[in-house]
C-alpha cells in the first residue's frame, strides 16, 4: 500500500462512515414529522368543530406518539443491521431531548400565562433542533428548511385562533417531513447506506 | 526527511478500522465487517494486534442472546491515527 492509497482508504472510510451516520436522522425527523402534522390536523378538525380548549390536550400526541414508535422502529433497525455509534449522533439526540423538555414546559404555560404565543415559540424550537441537526450532520436541505421554520415561525405573532393549527402542520411538513423523506431517497439511492 | 509511517496503522486493514472509528463513537465487529469487507478471522486478528497497541479498546457485550464484540479509539489511538496523517502529507506534498 503506498502512501496515497492510504489516503484514499482512510478518506473512503470516513465518508463511508459519516453517511451511515447521517442515515439515522432520517427516522426522527419523518417520524416526529408525521406525528407533528397528524397532531396538528387532528387538533384542528376537532377544535374547528367542537370549539373546545380543552381539545389543545391533543398536542401531547406528538411526543406519546413519536418516542414508542421511534425507540420500537430503533430497536428493530439495531436489530438487522449493524450502525456505528457517533459523538455527533449523540449531540443531536442530546439537543432534541433538551427542546422536547423546553416544548412540554411550553404547552404547560399557556394554562397558566394567557396570551403565551406558544405556537410561535413552538415552532421556532422545532426550526432551531431541524437547523442544528443539518449543521451537525452537514446535510443541506435541514440547514435551509430549518431557517425556513425560523422564518416562517414569526408568522404566529400575527396569526391567531385555530387556524393556526393548519398552519403549523404546513410548516412541519416543510421543516421535518421534507428535508426527511430527502434525505431518505438519498440513502436508498446508494444501497450501501441505505 | 520525512518522518516513518508507524507500521501498526500502514496495513491496509488497521488503517480501515482506525479510519472508521475515528468517525464514530464506537462501532461493532459486524459493522466494521461490512465495512473493510475482511473475514472474521482476519478482522480478529488485526483488532487484537491494535488493542495490544492500545489504540483501541474491545468490549464484549450482548445485545438481547447475541454476543456482540463493541470497538472503540482510545486517545493514544486518536493521537497515533493524526501523526500518520500529518507524516502522510508530507509524503504527498499536502499542506
Amino acid at each position: 500500500m503506498n502512501e496515497k492509497e492510504s489516503l484514499d482508504l482512510i478518506t473512503r472510510m470516513i465518508n463511508n462512515t459519516r453517511k451511515s451516520i447521517e442515515k439515522n436522522a432520517a427516522l426522527p425527523m419523518l417520524i416526529f414529522g408525521y406525528a407533528s402534522v397528524i397532531t396538528s390536523l387532528a387538533v384542528w378538525l376537532v377544535l374547528s368543530f367542537t370549539g373546545n380548549p380543552v381539545f389543545y390536550i391533543l398536542w401531547a400526541a406528538i411526543p406519546m406518539l413519536g418516542w414508542p414508535v421511534l425507540g420500537l422502529l430503533k430497536a428493530k433497525r439495531s436489530r438487522e443491521e449493524a450502525t456505528p455509534g457517533s459523538y455527533i449522533g449523540r449531540i443531536i439526540a442530546k439537543m432534541w431531548y433538551l427542546l422536547a423538555g423546553v416544548m412540554v414546559l411550553c404547552m404547560i404555560v399557556p394554562f397558566i400565562i394567557r396570551g403565551f404565543p406558544v405556537a410561535f415559540v413552538m415552532t421556532l424550537l422545532v426550526a432551531i433542533g431541524v437547523s442544528c441537526s443539518g449543521l451537525f450532520v452537514r446535510y443541506l436541505p435541514f440547514i435551509v428548511c430549518g431557517f425556513a421554520g425560523i422564518l416562517l415561525s414569526f408568522a404566529f405573532l400575527w396569526i391567531e385562533g385555530i387556524v393556526q393549527s393548519s398552519v403549523l402542520a404546513l410548516i412541519f411538513l416543510i421543516i421535518m417531513v421534507i428535508p426527511g423523506h430527502m434525505l431518505q431517497a438519498a440513502n436508498n439511492k446508494n444501497p450501501k447506506n441505505a | 526527511m520525512l518522518k516513518e509511517l508507524d507500521p501498526l496503522l500502514h496495513a491496509e486493514l488497521r488503517l480501515a478500522v482506525m479510519s472508521v472509528l475515528i468517525t464514530a463513537e464506537e462501532a461493532d465487529f459486524v459493522y466494521l465487517q461490512e465495512q473493510t469487507g475482511a473475514t472474521s478471522g482476519n478482522l480478529s486478528v488485526q483488532l487484537d494486534k491494535l488493542q495490544q497497541a492500545g489504540y483501541i479498546e474491545v468490549e464484549k457485550t450482548f445485545r438481547g442472546k447475541k454476543p456482540r464484540t463493541v470497538c472503540r479509539i482510545t486517545q493514544t489511538g486518536t493521537d497515533a491515527f493524526e501523526k500518520y496523517v500529518e507524516v502522510l502529507k508530507g509524503y504527498l506534498n499536502i499542506k
